[in-house]
């Protein structure tokens, strides 16, 4: 079973990017063409807005990933 | 199809998307396209005959992009940075001038206080910027964006990302893009939308506080206290566009004498004079702005519409779609900063607008009435779910009935202003009622409009007096009120109703109705006699229904 931040981020993503790839915890940046750093940052924002986290900016450069990004907010421990 | 250029130093996409949603929503069929640049000077490499496909250019030089980056050893090579780039801006003035079609936005910069260079960039950027305004006296076609005010208002700690600026090339913070671009829109909206050339203000608790219908214009709130005060300010601030070549105008739902009577307060900054044209009637504003429109030869689209009232300006807004409607804040100490906020004011009007055009029109208007059917009104009346509860007597509303009863004077059969003793004493008697009828449609919920005492017994069913406050007028609310005191007196056996009305100075509409009611003067009562239902738009509130 899914947990809540992936489903959120599932929700996030298709969202952006429309259901162009299936999505998984495991996709990688460099998989997608559009993931460049406009869309990076659109996500970096969107995540921020409805999951109300912040990144630092070393964890906005240092994300290759969905796993990234998941890691990140579980360190958080935000409630979702 | 209108052309705007955004230029920017830094990434745009997110605001030209953002703004390219603004648009598509605007009637006009306008592109926009973006160009980011590192440099200032590149944009004197843009062909100057694609810069003529433009009718707009808008340039964004972020500072904080442009000059954080750099470190100067000293004060003097700061200067020097700062000489050569009022140099680069210069030229590039030049050459914008010399080629574009119609006019170029440039953005002051932001006067960015850093603790640690304070005597140094931050008083060299306000040089800048001085050096910025002087420019736009010698060229025409420029127009001075004012960032810097832009980022003072919201604050530079909230509008700013640090980490996206380092990361991205990105400076807003995201909660911000929103702000940014109705920022940047306003400039487009005002250059190549609309160009306000008149306002049209209400009156009562929009130019002054309290209705001065029920007041008198002694009593009307204006002054240097407190709400006078907040409206003052308002009015200094309506003056001030007049200054800049603003028509002014009234639009009130009133008596023309009524209406004009608030000039007679000395605390009134805005005086008679000032107004081209001033209506005060019953009509619909609507109506009455699209009338001025036409006196005026002015496209609705150059209108703006100002009103404290929700329900007048969403009518407004729904049958002239065109016109500039201002949200007003319900609390009028925030008018101003409201009135600032949504419109860009700029130099700008300075040049464009020719003050003897209001000269011109000195002439005060006066109008009675208009009748023409430009809209289906019925068809909106229907739209407005206007309901109305019918509530008795009771000790919570008191004190609403006790203050309807001495504020209103327009719609006032008798005059007769009831002490809360009066109140109570008329209540114990079991052969009287007081009825309270309540408002509510889909803009606002109005609360108890409109009261009617009565009193019934074997003989007669009596009305001692029947009145509704001025916010419900223009609503069918008194055939609705009428439609119910004919069911009581059939349920009680009465084939006429008695009304006690006795003329004042100020209760000309009670006169109007008793003759749309065909009242006959018997023994000095009026009477109705014809218990035929009257249209109106109201139903009963859904509490009562069934």
């Amino acid at each position: 079973m899914k947990d809540n931040i992936i489903q959120k981020l599932e929700i996030i993503f298709k969202d952006l990017f429309g259901e162009i790839k299936e999505f998984s915890i495991e996709s990688q940046r460099k998989d997608f063409k559009e993931w460049d750093s406009i869309k990076h940052l659109e996500f970096i924002f969107s995540i921020e807005k409805n999951l109300k986290i912040k990144f630092s900016t070393f964890e906005i450069i240092s994300i290759k990933s969905i796993k990234d990004i998941y890691n990140i907010i579980k360190e958080k421990n935000v409630d979702i | 199809m209108k052309k705007i250029l955004f230029l920017t130093n830094y990434t745009n996409l997110i605001i030209k998307n953002a703004l390219k949603s603004t648009l598509s929503k605007k009637k006009d069929n306008i592109l926009l396209e973006c160009f980011e640049f590192s440099n200032i000077e590149e944009i004197i490499n843009i062909d100057f005959i694609k810069i003529n496909k433009y009718d707009l250019i808008i340039v964004h030089f972020e500072y904080k992009i442009e000059i954080n980056r750099r470190y100067f050893q000293n004060k003097k090579e700061l200067k020097k940075f700062m000489d050569l780039y009022r140099k680069k801006i210069n030229s590039i003035f030049d050459f914008l001038n010399k080629n574009v079609k119609n006019k170029f936005v440039f953005f002051d910069f932001c006067e960015y206080l850093n603790k640690i260079s304070i005597n140094m960039d931050e008083i060299l950027i306000r040089k800048l910027n001085n050096y910025i305004y002087g420019l736009s006296k010698k060229y025409s076609k420029l127009i001075v964006g004012h960032y810097n005010e832009f980022i003072s208002n919201y604050g530079r700690f909230n509008i700013y990302d640090d980490r996206t600026i380092n990361v991205f090339n990105f400076p807003f913070s995201f909660d911000y893009i929103e702000h940014i671009c109705d920022f940047i829109f306003g400039f487009i909206d005002n250059i190549l939308i609309r160009q306000i050339k008149l306002l049209v203000l209400d009156l009562d608790n929009t130019i002054y506080g309290g209705n001065i219908g029920d007041l008198g214009f002694e009593n009307i709130d204006i002054g240097d206290f407190d709400l006078g005060l907040a409206f003052k300010k308002f009015q200094i601030l309506i003056k001030k566009l007049k200054q800049y070549g603003i028509i002014l105008s009234i639009c009130s739902k009133n008596d023309y004498k009524t209406a004009i009577s608030c000039f007679e307060n000395k605390n009134m900054v805005l005086k008679k004079e000032d107004f081209s044209l001033i209506i005060a009637n019953w009509d619909f504003k609507f109506k009455n702005i699209d009338y001025i429109s036409k006196k005026f030869n002015l496209n609705l689209d150059s209108i703006m519409f100002i009103d404290d009232r929700k329900n007048e300006r969403e009518e407004v807004k729904k049958f002239l779609p065109d016109v500039f409607v201002l949200e007003m804040p319900v609390d009028p100490c925030y008018y101003c900063l409201e009135f600032e906020k949504q419109l860009v004011f700029n130099d700008y009007f300075n040049n464009e607008f020719d003050k003897i055009r209001n000269n011109s029109y000195k002439k005060i208007f006066e109008r009675d009435s208009f009748k023409k059917d430009f809209l289906n009104l019925d068809e909106y009346f229907r739209q407005l779910k206007m309901k109305s509860d019918i509530d008795y007597y009771n000790y919570d509303n008191l004190n609403r009935i006790y203050q309807l009863v001495h504020r209103t004077n327009q719609f006032n059969f008798s005059n007769i202003r009831y002490s809360i003793e009066n109140i109570e004493e008329f209540i114990k008697n079991k052969k009287n009622n007081i009825f309270c009828f309540t408002l509510k449609d889909i803009f606002e919920d109005y609360g108890i409009v409109g009261i009617v005492f009565s009193s019934i017994d074997e003989n007669q069913f009596y009305i001692d007096n029947f009145l509704i406050s001025c916010r419900a007028f223009n609503k069918t609310l008194e055939y609705f009120i009428i439609n119910f005191l004919i069911e009581f007196a059939k349920k009680n056996n009465k084939n006429k109703i008695s009304f006690n009305y006795q003329k004042s100075l100020k209760n000309n509409k009670v006169k109007k109705y008793i003759e749309k009611l065909n009242l006959n003067k018997i023994n000095g009562y009026y009477i109705l006699e014809d218990f035929n239902k009257f249209n109106t738009y109201i139903n009963l509130g859904s509490e009562n229904e069934g």
